[in-house]
């Protein structure tokens, strides 16, 4: 079984680094580039499982997306990952119900392993 | 990486820890044990423990700085730390300032256990599941408490400079001297500061944006530019580049009164610190920026009249000696008026010293709306007044002291009790001679005015060639003969 992870952030480095760990660890990734195109993406995609987001993009912030999501009902968890580790932004995530924050750059065994915790928990 | 259910128990006495690690075993709770601060730190932050019990004297580090070092990481932020030590109103005190949940005497046990369910009690609500990874930092804490003391030294350092721009005497100067400080410290687009009493914005940033920062600014204070007093700080090395985040406010306190709005506009989102500079120069701002305002209050208030809200005495010197050398240095011709209401004793003692009081503020709006911009009014003292005037000639200035007495004797002036007063007063003229001192030119004013008293009061007169001469109106044909005015 394959969940489908959704995958935001205006870097591509980061979006390739982050599908090759994931995909390697069996998850099918969709790539948004930003806050605006990962509603678009995720309105697209109805079997996303979690979202893995960026903070600082341009048009629309990791946190504004979250707002938008979390205004919208989603239930889908939300890890951040991100090169931001102020303790405020990081409680202003947690009140908009992000299930993580992982600080760039990551070792890919600990964001597979909140991956696969997070899809398994949501399937559970 | 996810927290687990266990305390960590920090203590460098071995024979001591693993007692009462035992202890706290038989009431329930997971123990894991450590001999050493730095190391503790190095547990609990690559295992994240439901509570921390460390004792405050530890050889590495001490309990405080494991508190803070915890309360600063992300992922150990709010993990309660319990501090163990003697007795003392003093440790007690550095527990609280370090973040720490309670502070327990030793050999308290039964306060210990209580303290340590609360604080479980207390994460387990806080406990959403949410973890926070942070792999990039080398999990040398040496290297982080280094980090964090830096951190700590950057807000005592800001912390005194600000506090030193109390005296700078005037809210412009302490602007200045702000703006220069920071703009050492942090790379900005504008900076101001909003002084709410009196009203006055202070505003850095470079010439070209000028326009915009203002904008932005008025915008992030929520005031509008309508009679808004400012004091505008152009830097030409300031930056140009008017793209970043909106701007951080944080209110300036006086004790508990606010007392303004300090904004900085960052450059870019790379300046995640600027939150934090901003709080903490706003914090230390407001003794600063109430100094500076008390001083330039005394100022203003040592240089007025309080009756007549005209220059006193003193002002008046201190400014027309200054108009006067200046004028001396350009062959510009420079005289005073001297003017004394007639009859003044009389007004006060059949109305009363109040009725004299409004009839001196009564005057003193008609002559500073009867003289041009250039002149300065003030009052000599008692219900003399002098009027200096710049870049006119004797003549001139005899023709001016006139329109005012008529002006004077015209207008409608009123008592305390609303009762027409019929005022009059009696001019003197003097025009500044070479190598005069502007007391002497008074005094000079003051022997033509005499002359006019004894004249008969309500005239001019003039100094001329050391001579008082009378002023004589132009035979000029009034535009209202044949019509009297009393028949309007």
């Amino acid at each position: 079984m394959s969940a489908t992870v959704l995958v935001v952030d205006d870097s591509v480095l980061v979006r390739q680094q982050v599908g090759r760990a994931l995909t390697g660890a069996g998850f099918t990734i969709v790539e948004a580039v930003d806050g605006t195109d990962a509603l678009q993406k995720l309105a697209a995609n109805p079997a996303a499982r979690l979202i893995v987001c960026d903070v600082n993009m341009p048009g629309m912030n990791g946190v504004e997306f979250l707002e938008r999501l979390s205004a919208n009902g989603n239930t889908l968890p939300v890890v951040m990952l991100t090169t931001e580790g102020q303790p405020e932004l990081i409680q202003r995530a947690r009140e908009l119900g992000a299930k993580g924050w992982i600080v760039k750059p990551f070792k890919p065994d600990l964001l597979i392993g909140a991956v696969k915790k997070l899809t398994a928990a949501a399937r559970a | 990486m996810v927290s687990s259910p266990h305390v960590l128990l920090v203590d460098p006495n071995d024979t001591g820890r693993e007692l009462l690690a035992e202890r706290l075993k038989l009431q329930g709770f997971a123990i894991h044990e450590c001999n050493d601060g730095a190391q503790g730190a190095i547990l609990a932050l690559e295992a994240t423990p439901a509570a921390i019990i460390a004792d405050l004297s530890m050889p590495s580090i001490s309990g405080v700085q494991l508190c803070r070092l915890l309360r600063s990481e992300a992922g150990t932020s709010s993990v309660p730390v319990i501090l163990r030590g003697l007795e003392s109103r003093r440790n007690h005190f550095w527990a609280e300032q370090a973040g720490a949940f309670a502070y327990v005497v030793k050999g308290r046990m039964g306060e210990l256990v209580r303290a340590l369910r609360r604080a479980l009690e207390l994460r387990s609500l806080e406990n959403d599941g949410f973890f926070v990874v942070d792999s990039t930092e080398a999990l040398d804490v040496r290297d982080r408490i280094a980090t964090h003391l830096d951190a700590a030294l950057f807000e005592s350092v800001i912390a005194a400079e600000v506090r030193q721009l109390g005296s700078s005497e005037s809210f412009d100067r302490m602007f200045d001297l702000l703006s220069q400080f920071v703009s050492q410290v942090t790379t900005y687009r504008w900076m101001a500061v909003l002084r709410d009493e009196p009203r006055r914005l202070g505003l850095h940033a470079n010439p070209l944006t000028q326009k915009r920062a203002l904008t932005e600014a008025l915008a992030a204070f929520g005031v509008s530019d309508d009679a808004l007093a400012k004091a505008l700080v152009e830097d030409d090395d300031a930056i140009v580049d008017m793209d970043g985040p909106p701007a951080v406010t944080a209110p300036i306190h006086f004790g508990a009164a606010k007392v303004g709005t300090l904004a900085l506009a960052s450059q870019s989102s790379s300046h995640p610190g600027d939150g934090v500079l901003v709080k903490t120069i706003a914090r230390e701002l407001g003794g600063a920026l109430r100094m500076a305002t008390l001083v330039e209050e005394s100022r203003f208030m040592a240089r007025i009249d309080p009756l007549t809200g005209l220059l006193n005495r003193r002002a008046f010197l201190e400014w027309g000696t200054r108009e006067a050398n200046r004028s001396a240095r350009y062959d510009d011709p420079f005289c005073v008026l001297l003017l004394d209401v007639d009859h003044f004793k009389l007004i006060n003692d059949r109305r009363g010293h109040a009725a004299g009081d409004a009839i001196l503020c009564a005057l003193s709006r008609v002559l500073a709306s009867s003289v041009r911009s250039c002149d300065v009014v003030a009052r000599w003292g008692g219900e003399e007044f002098v009027i200096a005037v710049p870049s006119t000639p004797r003549q001139g200035a005899v023709r001016l002291a006139d329109r005012i007495r008529e002006a004077v004797a015209e207008d409608d002036i009123f008592d305390s009790s609303q009762n027409r007063v019929q005022v009059t007063a009696s001019f003197g003229v003097a025009q500044l001679e070479g190598g005069e001192s502007l007391e002497h030119l008074v005094d000079r004013a003051d022997r033509a005015m005499y002359a006019a008293k004894t004249a008969g009061r309500n005239r001019v007169f003039s100094m001329n060639d050391g001579s008082v001469v009378p002023f004589v109106p132009d035979p000029v044909v009034s535009p209202s003969l044949g019509h009297p005015s009393n028949g309007v």
